[in-house]
């Protein structure tokens, strides 16, 4: 009789004691008759028998858990959670309006970077919208200003019908009243969420976090006190966080302050602007050439910006205006009347007036000028035929020479030959080209 | 050592009480852990492993041999370190198969490839029977060591390597068979009571 590994099987159940009566009694007269099976028995019996033998090891050393392996926290005090809960949500807030502030100046400037524009169509043909920017803008200093233009806006208007026989006369203090209605100024951004909000937010948070933090450590450390436990201390990463949220609290700090320091300007968008007596309305940009004679522009204070005007008969005033020509923000007009239009203007003895009157102003109030700037004009033969313009002037109306406007007085670059004329002035006004006669 | 009140305790949370428990048993899991894994360090990091998990689950368990459950836990331990050497294969001891399973006959071991500088090594019973152990699939090792040498009943090594009971009858057999065959190499370690008249059996 041959041994099957089912008889193995069973001869190792038998030597535990696992098989039942009737198996037993199979197999133990098997056993009696089968010398096969007897050796098997025998070879499993060694086995199990020498596996006994084995020694038993000692533990190297107590594998008793710390509560750190078991996972146990020392339970926390009921204050403890709501301090880190208002300390989050004080964060969560504070970061929230932080980059709500940020994003208020970001989106105006972009809001103003595609500024909606119409060109006027023809001089004051719709009250509404000269009328309507004045509104805008603010009370206080501007106030006379707006008053006169506000008054202007209706004779401005019946002079259309007939403006050849309008009879203009150019004086100082009648500058405003012949300029259009100014744009907006650059309003100065309100911040949505005041910066002692947020200042109290960031508090806020930082407190509670540190009363949290505080909390912990303390329950913490009487709590291994009391179970014996040697306290662990800080482990590298809760120093990490520790010291990021400290990052975090001071950069937005700091980010904070910054918002609540610094002045954004909206650069406002621009209007759709109708001209008294002008051709064609429309805004004028930096180095584009303008043919309209009227244009209002925006002077930033750290920002230069150029102008020029060209009419039909070649006549081009270019004005420069470096950086800090102004101390604030402030819009300029210029208005070049039509060359029909007769103008009163007092000039030297001997002199003529040469090619067109200009209009620079600030508005709504006159500014004075801290850094000159340069105003060129480009004139035509036609001009000059009968005066020598190597000697011309920039005069100002009442006939005071805009060379001797600055503390310095200014040297006049006279080109006869392309008929130019540079200069830098320090007055705003109305000037003209003047020269004496041949 | 009132057991049953440890573990309540210890159910409760009790990491004192479950420490108790810990001293305890801690040389019956750690011999377990040792050989299953053969490697003192391993072996101690298993049983370290297999406390902490027994901690974290011991709601699991619902009363019988706090023993047997505990060896679960040693057993579910070895394997996890047993995988972790497999993602991290260092000098393989064993000659395995494609299919993992140790090949078949582990004569090679017992009588041809063994070098004499091997054999003096193994000049101990102990490191024989542990030689011849490691000789064994993983599965095969677990049954024997806890039958053979931490006495457990069938059903108790069922319940603690999660197999059926007529597999784990029959791993033990085999078990027992092949290493019975391999300590024959070991003739003279063996205590006089053992040697053998005749060769091993052919199955």
């Amino acid at each position: 009789m041959t041994t099957t590994f089912h008889d193995a099987e069973l001869l190792s159940a038998y030597l535990d004691g696992k098989l039942s009566p009737a198996e037993i009694s199979r197999i133990e007269s098997r056993l009696k008759t089968d010398p096969e099976l007897r050796l098997v028995i025998e070879d499993l019996r060694q086995a199990r028998a020498i596996l006994r033998q084995l020694p038993q090891r000692r533990a190297p050393r107590n594998f008793t858990l710390t509560p750190k392996m078991a996972g146990i926290k020392p339970p926390l005090p009921r204050i403890f959670p709501i301090f880190q809960f208002a300390s989050a949500i004080s964060a969560i807030l504070l970061i929230f309006t932080f980059a709500f502030n940020l994003s208020a100046p970001i989106a105006a400037t972009m809001q103003a970077a595609a500024p909606m524009y119409t060109a006027g169509k023809g001089g004051g043909s719709d009250i509404g919208p000269a009328a309507a920017p004045s509104d805008l803008m603010g009370a206080g200093a501007a106030a006379p200003t707006l008053e006169s233009q506000r008054n202007i806006a209706a004779p401005t208007a019946a002079a259309e019908s007939a403006p050849a026989t309008t009879e203009m006369s150019i004086t100082a203090d009648a500058l405003p009243t012949e300029l259009p209605a100014p744009q907006p100024a650059p309003q100065i951004i309100h911040l949505p969420v005041s910066p002692q909000v947020q200042y109290l937010l960031l508090g806020l948070a930082a407190l509670l976090g540190a009363a949290a933090f505080l909390v912990r450590a303390q329950t913490e450390r009487n709590w291994f006190k009391s179970h014996a436990v040697q306290p662990t201390g800080l482990d590298k990463n809760q120093m990490l966080l520790l010291l990021a949220g400290i990052m975090l609290a001071l950069g937005l700090a700091a980010g904070v302050y910054w918002l609540a320091n610094t002045t954004f300007y909206a650069p406002a968008p621009l209007q759709p602007l109708t001209f008294p007596g002008g051709d064609k309305g429309g805004p004028a940009a930096s180095g584009d050439k303008n043919t309209s004679n009227a244009g209002i522009f925006t002077l930033s204070p750290d920002m230069g910006y150029n102008y020029s005007y060209a009419d039909n008969a070649g006549y081009i005033i270019a004005i420069d205006f470096p950086a800090g020509t102004f101390e604030t923000a402030t819009e300029v007009a210029f208005y070049a009347p039509p060359p029909d239009q007769p103008a009163s203007i007092s000039l030297p003895d001997g002199y003529l007036f040469a090619g067109r009157i200009f209009q620079v102003t600030p508005l709504p109030q006159l500014l004075p000028v801290l850094t000159p700037y340069t105003i060129t004009i480009y004139y035509s033969d036609a001009d000059v035929a009968s005066i020598a313009d190597e000697s011309s002037l920039l005069l100002l109306v009442d006939g005071q020479d805009a060379a001797g406007t600055c503390p310095t007085v200014s040297i006049y670059e006279r080109f006869p030959e392309p008929n130019m004329l540079r200069v830098n002035v320090c007055a705003t006004g109305s000037f003209t080209l003047a020269a004496p006669a041949k | 050592m009132d057991e049953p009140a440890l573990i309540r305790n210890a159910q409760n949370g009790d990491l004192d009480a479950f420490n108790r428990l810990v001293l305890a048993y801690q040389d019956i899991i750690y011999n377990t852990t040792l050989r299953i894994l053969n490697d003192p360090d391993q072996a101690a990091d298993a049983a370290q492993e297999a406390f902490i998990s027994a901690f974290r689950s011991i709601n699991s368990y619902r009363g019988g041999s706090f023993k047997a459950w505990l060896m679960r836990t040693a057993t579910n331990a070895c394997y996890d370190e047993l995988r972790r050497q497999k993602r991290r294969p260092t000098v393989p001891l064993e000659p395995m198969s494609d299919d993992e399973e140790e090949i078949e006959a582990p004569r090679w071991l017992a009588d041809t490839s063994m070098s004499p500088a091997e054999k003096a090594e193994a000049d101990e019973l102990e490191h024989a029977i542990q030689h011849c152990l490691n000789a064994l699939p993983t599965d095969f090792r677990a049954v024997v060591v806890l039958a053979d040498i931490q006495g457990l009943d069938y059903t108790e090594i069922a319940a603690a390597i999660r197999t059926p009971l007529g597999t784990i009858k029959s791993r033990l057999a085999r078990a027992r068979l092949r290493l019975r065959e391999c300590l024959q190499g070991f003739w003279e370690l063996l205590p006089a009571s053992f040697r053998l008249e005749s060769e091993s059996p052919t199955l």
